[in-house]
C-alpha cells in the first residue's frame, strides 16, 4: 500500500514543478500583462482586467468632464459625478472596515467633515501648500484611527457603533461651536486654491478627484487580495482562529480603522477643494447612514457591487432623479425611496448587489466551462 | 472583573511586566528530547479549580494523547498551552526550533505560532468567505515579509511570495487528498473534509508541535481510522510532534506513544497506552471507555 | 452650586428625563427580545406624534383621543415592523435588522411630509400653566405638563416592570431576552413576544414624542433625533444587559447634562459624551452590565 502512495506524491510534485515552470515561462513571455494575468491562478481572478477596468472608469469620467467644460453636457451632471466619486471613496474605506474587519463604526460623517474643515481652514488662513495639507490630513486620520481602534478593543459591537456615532455628533458640535475656526452655522467658504501654481478650477478639482478615486480603488482591490485582507477576514470570522495563526487582533483592528479614517479624511480634503464650501449640517447622521446603506446595498463581496451601491444611493439622486420634476417638487420622496430600497434589499437580497454580480460572473463561468466541456467531447 | 481604579490597575501591570522581564532570564533549558513540558500547571476560574498541579513532558517526535472524562479539564489544559488562558500558576515550557527553551506563559496568543506550534479547533474555524487555499494561506500571514506598502501596491515582491505560498498550500492540500477543493469555499463541504482542511492548515508553517483538539469528534469509525493513519503519516513524514486531546479511546490507543489521563483537573496516570488501559483508577474514572 | 440650583435643575430635568427614560426602555426592550438596535425608535414615534398633532391641531379632536389614537398608531407600526418586515425577510442577521431600521428612518422621514402635508405641525400641552411653590424658603417653578409627564412615565414604567417581573408574559420576555432559541424550545411563543415588544416600544415612543412635542410646541420630522441618540447613549451608559439600566442611564444623563449645561452650556454635550466614554472604557458593559465569558 505504501509504495504507490509515495509514488503518487512524487508524481504530483513533478506535475507541480512542471506547472511552476510553465507559469514562469508565461510570465517571461507575456511581459507586464503576462504577470498580471498569471498571478490570479490561485483564486481564479484576473488582476489585469480589474486594474484596466478601474482606469477605464476613471478615464470615462474625465472625458465626461471635458465634454462638460466644452459645453456639451450639463454642469449638474458633472457635479453629480464628482459627488458620486467622493461618496464612493468614503464608502470604500467603510467597506474595508465593515466587510473585512467586521467592525461597525458610524463615525464616518464626522471624519469626512473634519477633513473638509481642516483642509478649508488651512487653505484659507495659511500658506501651506495643498499637498502638505493632504499629508497633515492623513497624519490626523492615522492618529484618530488609532484612537478609535484602541477604543474598539475595549468596547464591542453595538456599543462601539453607538460610541462612534456619538463621536461623529461631537465633531459636528465642534464644527458649530468653534465659530472662529469654522464659521459656525454659516459654514466655511474658501477661494480657489492653488496646486503647483495652477489655480484649481472646478474641472481641475474633478480630475484630481478622478485620479485619487482610481488610485484608491486599486489600493482597495490590492488589499483585499493580500495577506492583510485575508487576515482581516479571518479576524472577522473567528478571533480565536486568527490569533492561533499569528494574527494580532490589535494590529489588524488598528489598521482597519486607520485605513477607513484615512479614506474618509482624504474624501473630506477633496470635498472642500471641489465645492469650496461646507456647512456643519452636511455631516450629520444621515450621511453616515447613507454610507452604511451603500455598503449594505452594494454588498461586501465585490468592489463593483459597492460602486453600484454608491450609484444607487448617491448617483441616482443627484444624476437621475434630480431631473425628474416629480422628485424635484417632493425631495423628501427621494429620501423615502432610498429608505424603501434599503429595506427591500436587506429583506430579499442580503448579499447586496455584489452578490448579484458574483452570481452573474459565476453563471458566465459555468457556461464557459460547459462550452469547453462540450467542445472537448 | 471588579472595578479596580485605573491607577492601581496600571501599577499592577507595571509590577507584572517587571516580573515577566525577570522571569525571562531564568528559564532552565529543557532536555533535548523533550519538546513541551507542563510544570505544576494550575488554572483557576474564580472559585473553580479546573486544572490542579498538572505536570508532564512530551517527547520530541512522539504522539501524545491527553484523555479524561467530560469536564476533566482537557480543553482547559489545551487552552493554557496555547495561551488562550493564562495559567493561574505553573509554567508551560517549550523547546523551539532554535533549541532554546521558552516559557510560553510570557508570550501573547498570536506569537505562539512563531515558535512552531499550530492548533486545530473543536468547532471547525474556517473562513467561509475565502477559498480553501486562501484559508491555508492565512496560517502563513506572519511569514510574508512584504510590508504594507508592498501589499497596497501589489509589488512584485509580494507576488513572488504569494506564488510561493500558494504552491506550498497546494502541495499540502494534494498531500492530504484535498486538491480538488482548493478553489472552493469551505461552505457546505462534508464535516470530515473540513476537519482535514484544518489539519492541512496546521502544516503550513512547518510546525514543530501540532496540537489537535478532539480531532475525532463527529467522525464515524471509518473516518476515525483514516484520521489515525493520517496523523501517523504526518508525524513520520513532516517530523513533527503531535499532542492530541481526545475522547475516542480507539484513536488514542492505536496511535499514541504516550497517554496522560486526567480527571477533575488532576493527573491520574501517565504511560504507554497499554499501561493506562490496565490502570484501575483510569477505568473507574472513564466508565464506559474502551 | 447651591441646593437651590440643584433642586431647580432636577425639576427642569424631569420632563426630558421622562421622555428619554421611555425611549431608552423601548430601545432596550427591542434589543433584548429581537437583538436589534432600533435606529427607527425616534422616527416611528415621530410618525405617531404627527398623527396626534394632525388630529389635535387640524381636525380639532380632543387631546385625550388624539393622544390615544396616536399611541395606538405607534403601537401598530411597531407591530407591523416586526411581523411584516422582519418575519418576511430572508436570512436576517443582526446587522441586517439594524440596516432595516435605518432604512425605515429614511423611509418614514421621507413619507411624513408627503402624508401630513404641512410641517411642522403644532401641538399643545396636556395641561397648560406652571406650578410655583416654595420650599425651605426658596421659590421653585415647574410646569404642570412636566409634572403630569413625569407622573405618567413613572406609572407606566412601574407597571411595565411589574409585568416583566410577575406575569407569565413578562417571564416569556425575559426568557426570550436571554436566548430566543432556547425560549422557543421551552414553549414560549417567541414570535408573539417580539411582536408585542415592538408594539409596546412603538407605543411608548409615540407617547414620549407627544409629550416632548407638546413641550416644544410643535412636531417636525427630525425632532426626536436627539432623543434617539440620547436613548442610545443611555443604553450604553446603563448597559444593554438589564431593563432598568437604560432607564437609570437616561435619568443620569439628563440630570448631569443640565447641571453641566449650567456652567458650560456650549460644551455640555461634548463633556457628557466624554464622561460616558470614560465610564465605558472602565466598564465596557455599562454601569449595570453583565459580563459574558467566552468559551474557546
Amino acid at each position: 500500500m505504501k509504495k504507490p502512495f509515495i509514488q503518487s506524491i512524487k508524481d504530483k510534485c513533478v506535475a507541480l514543478n512542471q506547472k511552476i515552470k510553465a507559469h514562469f515561462a508565461a510570465v517571461k513571455s507575456g511581459g507586464f500583462k503576462g504577470i498580471l494575468r498569471d498571478t490570479g491562478k490561485g483564486t481564479g481572478k484576473f488582476f489585469g482586467n480589474q486594474y484596466t477596468q478601474f482606469i477605464l472608469v476613471g478615464l470615462f469620467f474625465v472625458v465626461l468632464q471635458m465634454l462638460g467644460t466644452a459645453g456639451f453636457l450639463e454642469v449638474s451632471l458633472m457635479r453629480g459625478i464628482g459627488g458620486l466619486m467622493l461618496n464612493a471613496i468614503v464608502a470604500l474605506g467603510f467597506y474595508l472596515l465593515l466587510g473585512f474587519a467586521g467592525l461597525a463604526s458610524l463615525g464616518t460623517a464626522g471624519f469626512v467633515g473634519l477633513g473638509a474643515y481642516v483642509t478649508g481652514y488651512l487653505l484659507k488662513n495659511t500658506e501651506i501648500p495643498m499637498l502638505v495639507i493632504l499629508l497633515i490630513c492623513i497624519v490626523v486620520a492615522v492618529i484618530l484611527g488609532v484612537i478609535v481602534g484602541f477604543i474598539s478593543l475595549r468596547v464591542e459591537g453595538m456599543y462601539l457603533a453607538i460610541i462612534t456615532l456619538g463621536l461623529s455628533e461631537i465633531l459636528v458640535q465642534l464644527f458649530v461651536n468653534l465659530q472662529d475656526l469654522t464659521g459656525g452655522v454659516n459654514g466655511l467658504a474658501i477661494l480657489k486654491p492653488y496646486l503647483f501654481g495652477i489655480k484649481v478650477e472646478r474641472e481641475v478639482a474633478f480630475y484630481m478627484i478622478a485620479v485619487v478615486f482610481v488610485l484608491l480603488l486599486i489600493f482597495s482591490k490590492n488589499i483585499t487580495n493580500s495577506p492583510t485582507g485575508r487576515a482581516m477576514l479571518t479576524m472577522k470570522n473567528s478571533e480565536s482562529a486568527a490569533q492561533s495563526m499569528g494574527v494580532s487582533i490589535l494590529r489588524y483592528r488598528l489598521l482597519a480603522f486607520v485605513v477607513a479614517t484615512v479614506f474618509a479624511m482624504i474624501a473630506g480634503f477633496l470635498y472642500i477643494i471641489y465645492y469650496r464650501f461646507t456647512i456643519p449640517t452636511s455631516w450629520s447622521l444621515a450621511f453616515s447612514l447613507n454610507i452604511l446603506a451603500v455598503v449594505v446595498i452594494g454588498g461586501t463581496k465585490s468592489i463593483w457591487g459597492l460602486l453600484a451601491g454608491a450609484f444607487m444611493i448617491f448617483g441616482l439622486n443627484d444624476i437621475v432623479l434630480m431631473n425628474i420634476p416629480f422628485f424635484v417638487a417632493n425631495p423628501s420622496l427621494i429620501v423615502m425611496f432610498n429608505g424603501a430600497l434599503m429595506v427591500v434589499v436587506v429583506m430579499f437580497y442580503p448579499g447586496g448587489l455584489s452578490q448579484l454580480f458574483l452570481e452573474i460572473k459565476y453563471k458566465i463561468k459555468l457556461r464557459k466551462m460547459k462550452g469547453a466541456k462540450a467542445h472537448a467531447e | 472583573m471588579p472595578n479596580k481604579k485605573a491607577s492601581t490597575r496600571s501599577f499592577a501591570c507595571l509590577l507584572k511586566s517587571l516580573q515577566k522581564l525577570w522571569r525571562k532570564r531564568e528559564v532552565t533549558p529543557l532536555p533535548s528530547e523533550v519538546i513541551l513540558n507542563l510544570d505544576h500547571l494550575t488554572m483557576r476560574f474564580g472559585g473553580l479549580m479546573a486544572v490542579k498541579d498538572l505536570s508532564f513532558s512530551v517527547k520530541r517526535g512522539e504522539i501524545f494523547g491527553l484523555i479524561g472524562p467530560n469536564g476533566a479539564g482537557k480543553t482547559t489544559v489545551f487552552n493554557c498551552i496555547t495561551q488562550f488562558y493564562k495559567p493561574t500558576s505553573g509554567n508551560v515550557f517549550f523547546r523551539g526550533r532554535d533549541d532554546k527553551t521558552y516559557r510560553l506563559n510570557d508570550e501573547k496568543v498570536h506569537d505562539i505560532t512563531m515558535h512552531g506550534i499550530a492548533r486545530t479547533f473543536q468547532n471547525v474555524e474556517l473562513v467561509w468567505e475565502l477559498t480553501v487555499l486562501d484559508n491555508l494561506l492565512v496560517a502563513s500571514t506572519r511569514r510574508f515579509k512584504s510590508g504594507l506598502l508592498a501589499q497596497f501596491l501589489h509589488l512584485p515582491k509580494l507576488k513572488k511570495e504569494e506564488t510561493k505560498m500558494r504552491e506550498k498550500a497546494e502541495y499540502i492540500l494534494n498531500y492530504l487528498g484535498l486538491g480538488m477543493y482548493k478553489g472552493l469555499s469551505p461552505y457546505g463541504l462534508p464535516y470530515g473534509i473540513l476537519k482535514k482542511i484544518e489539519l492541512a492548515r496546521t502544516l503550513m508553517n512547518d510546525p514543530e508541535l501540532i496540537i489537535l483538539d478532539e480531532p475525532a469528534a463527529g467522525l464515524n469509525d471509518i473516518e476515525t481510522v483514516e484520521l489515525a493513519r493520517t496523523i501517523k503519516r504526518i508525524r513520520d513524514e513532516f517530523h513533527t510532534t503531535v499532542f492530541l486531546v481526545e475522547h475516542d479511546m480507539g484513536l488514542v490507543m492505536s496511535i499514541c506513544d504516550t497517554v496522560c489521563a486526567i480527571s477533575f483537573g488532576k493527573l491520574l496516570d501517565l504511560g504507554t497506552p497499554s499501561e493506562i488501559q490496565q490502570n484501575a483508577q483510569v477505568k473507574e474514572a472513564y466508565l464506559g471507555g474502551d | 452650586m447651591t441646593f437651590e440650583i440643584i433642586f431647580q435643575t432636577i425639576l427642569n430635568s424631569m420632563q426630558y428625563a421622562s421622555i428619554l427614560a421611555l425611549s431608552s426602555f423601548a430601545i432596550v426592550l427591542i434589543f433584548k427580545t429581537s437583538v436589534t438596535t432600533n435606529f427607527a425608535q425616534g422616527t416611528i414615534s415621530v410618525f405617531g406624534a404627527f398623527v396626534t398633532a394632525y388630529l389635535f391641531t387640524l381636525l380639532n379632536v380632543n387631546m385625550f383621543w388624539s393622544l390615544l389614537i396616536g399611541v395606538v398608531v405607534g403601537f401598530v407600526m411597531g407591530w407591523l415592523v416586526d411581523t411584516q418586515i422582519f418575519r418576511r425577510s430572508r436570512r436576517l442577521t443582526g446587522i441586517g435588522k439594524q440596516m432595516i431600521t435605518m432604512g425605515l428612518v429614511l423611509f418614514l422621514m421621507g413619507i411624513i411630509p408627503a402624508i401630513f402635508g404641512q410641517i411642522p405641525l403644532n401641538l399643545g400641552k396636556l395641561i397648560p400653566g406652571n406650578l410655583m411653590f416654595v420650599m425651605f424658603g426658596k421659590q421653585y417653578v415647574i410646569n404642570y405638563h412636566s409634572l403630569l409627564s413625569t407622573g405618567l412615565t413613572i406609572v407606566i414604567l412601574t407597571i411595565l416592570f411589574l409585568i416583566l417581573k410577575f406575569t407569565k408574559w413578562g417571564l416569556g420576555v425575559r426568557a426570550t431576552a436571554s436566548s430566543e432559541m432556547v425560549a422557543g424550545l421551552m414553549g414560549v411563543n417567541t414570535h408573539r413576544i417580539t411582536a408585542m415588544s415592538w408594539a409596546i416600544a412603538g407605543g411608548l415612543g409615540t407617547f414620549a414624542a407627544i409629550l416632548y412635542g407638546a413641550t416644544l410646541g410643535q412636531v417636525s420630522p427630525a425632532f426626536m433625533t436627539n432623543v434617539q441618540v440620547g436613548g442610545f447613549l443611555a443604553n450604553i451608559l446603563g448597559g444593554f444587559g438589564t431593563f432598568y439600566g437604560p432607564v437609570v442611564g437616561a435619568v443620569l444623563i439628563t440630570f448631569s447634562s443640565n447641571l453641566v449645561g449650567f456652567s458650560f452650556s456650549v460644551w455640555k454635550d461634548v463633556i457628557i459624551y466624554g464622561l460616558i466614554l470614560i465610564v465605558i472604557l472602565f466598564l465596557p458593559r455599562g454601569l449595570f452590565g453583565k459580563k459574558a465569558i467566552k468559551k474557546v
